[in-house]
């Protein structure tokens, strides 16, 4: 009889704790991170009376939680590849659309600008077609600014982002610690019954993997349950109940870009001020990081951010240096040497931030056809330099070699030059190990604007006038081939050539009856002086006799040391006694022979070693993000359908179930009436008895 | 086997997501027109498709390029027309000048005509287009390129001429100058090879005619003399008395030797001869000099002839003309300029004794100076006496004209040869043009059909999504319970 009390009250107990967990499983079925939980109700130990074992009813055996530790470590793990995606794909969109964007795309504007070359070279002498020449090279300067601009933007929101997200991760860090050290203690306390602290479990679990959506982790679970987590390749964030800090330092060499760095000494959460004088410095450890969005956010600088920038600043480079340099070969509507289009200020050399050294260093743009979109680390060695191209890995030994410069000035180079770029000392003292970064294609906003805004000084015409002499017999043409370098000594002299050009047909009898042709220094035209050759110093050759066959076109200069800058061609018949000048073409509006070269820039494919045109450069670096782009989006489709697997799988087990518990609270609410109404009928069993007693 | 019933409801929502960002997506296709909306969508097309809108942008300016190279050949074209109707004109006054019977009254007449017709070639030439810029000035095409002072045209422009981008590799010029045009053109004398002149004693009315060139690989370089042995026959020599050719006179037959050939038209009668020399140096010369071209410095004093210049010395020279009469003697100085008889020339380099030179100069002429001389012998001519000084004088400057007007007829004929060039190449950059849009829209626009039917696909596929995602969100046991 007694007994029946003591079921009754412990079916009463134990089904109220079964609803309890089926109403806190309910009550928790949108907490993320939430595990259900089950009462395993168990036989109370029998009692042995008069001979027999007689039950006693029913107690909680255990409060468990649905939970696989191998499910939960690998929504972790999907969780941090799949914010890495998603993050990578998201940016690298933005730079998709901002590249494709056609209001914003630079392509259709350098085809503006080539177009109008041609209206200068269509019509020289019209100032409109100059004036919109000029006006279509500052749609070029302005249209890469605003690109520019955005990619900065971009950026900077990487910048904010790694800081923000850096915050989020330490806070993160310190909860796992703190709960470390709660689920020891609730360990310790359960530890008759082996209660476990599911909730806090739970919790714990949730701040894991909210922390792998930042950045990816590894844990590693102790005997006493504690979580120990790594980031990178193992470097350790939290070690039981400590962290170590990650902390955002500007790059080492660019100071405008944050980097993340993990600090080596051990905070316990709540005397983390109080430093240490020896501390070292904290480790960057940008380049380990992966998974999360800091690892997507960095993959993005890293891969199409950074390259994107060098792109679009090796496409600007290249066009302002190509423009700078056909404008020097072509005089301007006044007959004076043309300069440059663009100012294009020298790309940045940024000094690492620990060097020990005063070496100041400067880069010059010498070749745009080698010119890549990487960028160069030098560094001082105890013996010379090197160079090292950091995105393919080569280094180049270097050494340090006086150069003299067109303008007679001398400079200290760097020689070789490496991939186009030569790098310049500008003063100082190195020391062994100083290192230097050089992004000789990135254009930084500002860095390049149109140096040009008179319209009579675009050089549209050639320098040089060939003429035939009045009073030719023959059928021969003299033509300018082409200016190739206006720097000559030749050009020294504004407004005329040093010295003007006589060719002059021989008479057939001193040679023999072949028709040949002699060069002379014309400077006094009454006394023509024949031009020498000076290369072999043994053997000096004067320019006379030169061989012509009547029809066959001959290219003149170069000729051994007689080098001018220039070269003509001479073609169809003349005769013996013709002559022709090469003159400074002075008197030359309607020339547009400079501007037809200018033209023929927009076809030369020059950049990446002789590959591709301007346009084309841009064409492929935006057809390389769009890849790049798509990628990512397909690897984060890929992700997505893994994550949403492993979240089913996860929540397979341990989601609540709405019906499941309506199912379970039936149960139970059935199972407490029945216990209640044991009570009852104990209670009227006992009653009778009382009754019978008291009668 | 179970499902979290959160689940249910996010991924019935995360179904829905991808249905409308699908849909969005060709709503957007529709929405613009385009296949491509990101380069991510096709990269390997997107590349292509910047491509191709850059060589369209080209083709088209190739288009506008083509149109100003013809507006400007037309101008040329029509200047070049009335330039020919001028000289067409001049030569018909010539031969309307070259009749015996004229008054001198009546060669006035022509004579200011010829003027007319001066005064209004020189206007053609300093053309201008549209822009102000001279058509005839070749590069230098803001001065003017043509000034007269006292009857002699001066050209200030260059030889340059400008070319225009028809096509990628095409360039076209898109005019010529007035040098070419107006100004280096041969004369009588000027076939570069030979000049013909008749022997000053000569008392008979045979006129010479200025002689072209056959064969030039016959012709040997020598002072040829042709005399008349009798009123009807002649024969020709070298300088050396050997016999070339020789034959029966008859006014106007041609007389062909060496490779070229000439006429003798009138009346010669016996003892009268022509020569026909080489111009330049001589053939026999062992010296390594050469003589420059001669430019008339004084016109009083100049005598149309042609003069010897030959070497007594390797210090001194004697000059002798037609007749062999010495007119000038000098020392030799390396290209120190020799003078005669208003005009200067010099030579250069080592001669050697007995070399010769044959100077004759104005192997090229202006057409503005052939009309003026012309004019000028119109103007002088007086008397009956002169008419043979007339003849000749109109047979060279019809001789003159025509070559001037042939210029031109060249200058035509190349300009027309532009132009189709031209026509071909905008033929030719518009069906390009065609084929590159029509690539484009391949890679670029939409397949409105196919868009539609797959947006009416995602439309039911996001509506069933949706109505499933409510029929199964609301079926729950608690609904049940009471």
């Amino acid at each position: 009889m007694l007994n029946l009390f003591q079921i009754s009250t412990s079916a009463l107990f134990t089904v109220g704790r079964a609803l309890d967990t089926t109403g806190h499983n309910i009550a928790n079925i949108n907490t993320p991170g939430y595990s259900r939980q089950l009462v395993e109700p168990a036989t109370k130990p029998s009692m042995l009376i008069q001979g027999l074992y007689i039950g006693s009813g029913v107690e909680v055996g255990q409060l468990r939680r649905s939970y696989d530790n191998l499910l939960t470590e690998n929504l972790r793990d999907v969780t941090g590849r799949q914010n890495h995606t998603q993050t990578l794909s998201d940016m690298a969109n933005k730079v998709d659309n901002l590249l494709a964007d056609p209001s914003a795309g630079l392509s259709p504007i350098i085809d503006d600008f080539f177009k109008s070359a041609q209206g200068v070279a269509n019509d020289p002498t019209s100032i409109a077609a100059r004036q919109d020449f000029i006006s279509n090279a500052n749609a070029v300067v302005k249209r890469f600014n605003i690109q520019t601009e955005r990619l900065d933007d971009l950026s900077n929101y990487v910048n904010d982002q790694i800081t923000m997200q850096v915050d989020e991760i330490n806070d993160f860090a310190a909860a796992i610690a703190k709960l470390n050290s709660d689920i020891v203690v609730a360990n310790a306390r359960g530890v008759t019954t082996n209660a476990k602290p599911n909730d806090l479990l739970d919790s714990r679990d949730e701040i894991v993997r909210q922390m792998a959506e930042k950045i990816g982790v590894q844990v590693f679970q102790q005997d006493d349950g504690i979580y120990n987590v790594f980031i990178g390749n193992g470097q350790s964030l939290v070690t039981e109940t400590q962290t170590r800090k990650l902390v955002v330092v500007p790059n080492r060499f660019d100071p405008s870009k944050n980097e993340i760095a993990l600090e080596q000494t051990l905070n316990s959460g709540n005397n983390s001020q109080i430093a240490n004088i020896s501390t070292p410095a904290p480790v960057i450890i940008s380049g380990q990081i992966t998974g999360g969005s800091l690892g997507g956010l960095l993959q993005f600088r890293r891969e199409i951010l950074e390259p994107t920038q060098n792109g679009l600043g090796r496409v600007v480079t290249s066009l302002a240096v190509a423009m700078n340099q056909q404008q020097q070969l072509g005089i301007d509507f006044n007959g004076q040497l043309g300069k440059d289009l663009f100012n294009l200020k020298a790309p940045k050399v940024f000094s690492h931030a620990q060097n020990k050294g005063s070496l100041q260093l400067s880069a010059k743009i010498t070749d745009i056809a080698q010119l890549t979109t990487d960028d160069y680390q030098i560094t001082v060695l105890e013996r010379g330099y090197s160079i090292t191209n950091l995105n393919n890995g080569t280094t180049t030994q270097a050494n340090i070699s006086m150069i003299e410069n067109d303008d007679g000035t001398t400079s200290i180079e760097l020689t070789p030059p490496v991939d186009g770029m030569t790098i310049i000392f500008d003063g100082g003292a190195g020391k062994s190990g100083d290192k230097f970064l050089i992004q000789p294609a990135r254009v930084a906003l500002g860095k390049i604007d149109v140096a040009i805004d008179d319209p009579f000084a675009i050089a549209a015409a050639a320098p040089i006038a060939t003429r035939a002499e009045p009073g030719n017999i023959g059928t021969g043409k003299l033509a300018l081939e082409r200016v190739f370098d206006t720097k000559n000594p030749a050009f020294a002299d504004s407004g005329a050539l040093k010295p003007p050009i006589l060719i002059r047909f021989d008479n057939p009898k001193s040679t023999g009856g072949d028709l040949t042709y002699s060069i002379y220094d014309n400077t006094d035209p009454s006394t023509p002086v024949l031009l020498q050759d000076y290369s072999n110093p043994e053997e000096i050759k004067p320019l006379q006799g030169i061989a012509y066959t009547p029809g066959e076109a001959q290219i003149i200069f170069p000729i051994g040391s007689v080098d001018y800058g220039y070269q003509v061609k001479l073609s169809g018949a003349p005769q013996p006694g013709d002559s022709f000048r090469i003159e400074y073409n002075s008197e030359s509006q309607g020339d547009n022979r400079n501007m037809l070269q200018v033209m023929h820039w927009q076809d030369n494919r020059i950049i990446d070693k002789n590959t591709a045109t301007f346009q084309g450069a841009y064409d492929r670096m935006v057809a390389d993000v769009g890849a790049s782009a798509r990628r990512a989006e397909l690897s984060n489709d890929a992700e997505e359908n893994l994550l949403t697997q492993a979240q089913n799988a996860q929540q397979e087990l341990s989601g609540v179930n709405l019906d499941e518990e309506a199912a379970n609270l039936l149960k139970y609410q059935e199972a407490y009436q029945a216990a209640a109404q044991l009570i009852s009928t104990a209670d009227t069993l006992f009653q009778t008895m009382l009754s019978v007693v008291s009668r | 086997m179970r499902i979290a019933t959160a689940r249910v409801y996010e991924n019935g929502i995360s179904g829905i997501l991808k249905a409308q960002v699908k849909l969005d997506k060709t709503q957007q296709q529709l929405a613009t027109g385009r296949q491509i909306l990101n380069p991510s969508d096709d990269p390997a097309a997107m590349a292509r498709v910047l491509e191709l809108r850059q060589e369209i942008a080209n083709t088209d300016q190739y288009q506008k390029n083509s149109d100003v190279a013809i507006a400007r050949l037309n101008l040329e074209e029509s200047a070049l027309i009335s330039a020919s109707d001028i000289l067409k004109r001049v030569r018909n006054l010539a031969i309307q000048a070259n009749h015996a019977g004229l008054a001198d009254s009546d060669r006035q007449t022509l004579a200011l005509e010829v003027r007319q017709s001066f005064e209004e070639l020189v206007g053609l030439a300093n053309t201008r287009d549209a822009n102000g810029e001279y058509l005839f000035g070749g590069y230098d095409s803001l001065t003017k390129p043509f000034t007269v002072n006292n009857h002699k045209v001066s050209y200030a422009g260059d030889q340059g001429s400008r070319f225009i981008q028809i096509g990628p590799e095409d360039q076209v010029a898109s005019g010529d100058s007035g040098w070419e045009v107006f100004m280096d053109i041969p004369t009588v004398n000027g076939n570069g090879v030979f000049v013909t002149a008749p022997a000053p004693q000569n008392n008979g009315g045979g006129i010479i005619d200025p002689g072209v060139i056959v064969n030039l690989s016959d012709w040997r370089q020598d002072k040829y003399t042709l005399s008349f042995t009798t009123d009807d026959t002649y024969e020709v020599r070298d300088s050396k008395g050997e016999l070339i050719s020789g034959g029966g006179y008859r006014s106007g037959d041609n007389i062909e030797f060496r490779g070229i050939k000439t006429a003798i038209t009138g009346t010669p009668i016996v003892g009268d001869s022509f020569t026909i020399a080489a111009i330049g140096p001589n053939t026999q010369n062992k010296g390594s000099a050469i003589l420059h071209h001669s430019t008339v410095v004084d016109s009083s004093e100049w005598k149309q002839d042609i003069y010897t210049l030959s070497f007594s010395s390797e210090r001194g020279y004697q000059i002798q003309d037609n007749a062999g009469t010495v007119v000038e003697v000098g020392n030799y100085q390396n290209g120190r300029p020799i003078t005669f008889r208003g005009i200067q020339t010099k030579i250069t380099g080592i001669p050697a004794v007995g070399d010769k030179f044959v100077i004759s100069p104005g192997t090229k002429q202006d057409v503005f100076s052939t009309i003026n001389t012309l004019a000028t012998v119109l103007e002088n001519a007086t008397g009956l006496q002169s008419n043979t000084n007339v003849s000749s004088a109109v047979a060279q400057a019809i001789q003159d004209i025509d070559f001037a007007h042939n210029r031109v007829l060249d200058t035509r004929a190349a300009i027309g040869s532009r132009l189709n060039r031209i026509s071909n190449a905008k033929d030719g950059n518009s069906y390009l043009s065609i084929q590159l849009n029509s690539s484009l829209s391949t890679l670029e626009d939409l397949d409105y059909s196919s868009a539609v039917s797959k947006l009416n696909l995602q439309t039911l596929g996001l509506q069933t999504a949706q109505q499933a995602y409510i029929k199964i969100v609301g079926m729950s046991l608690f609904d049940h319970l009471h």
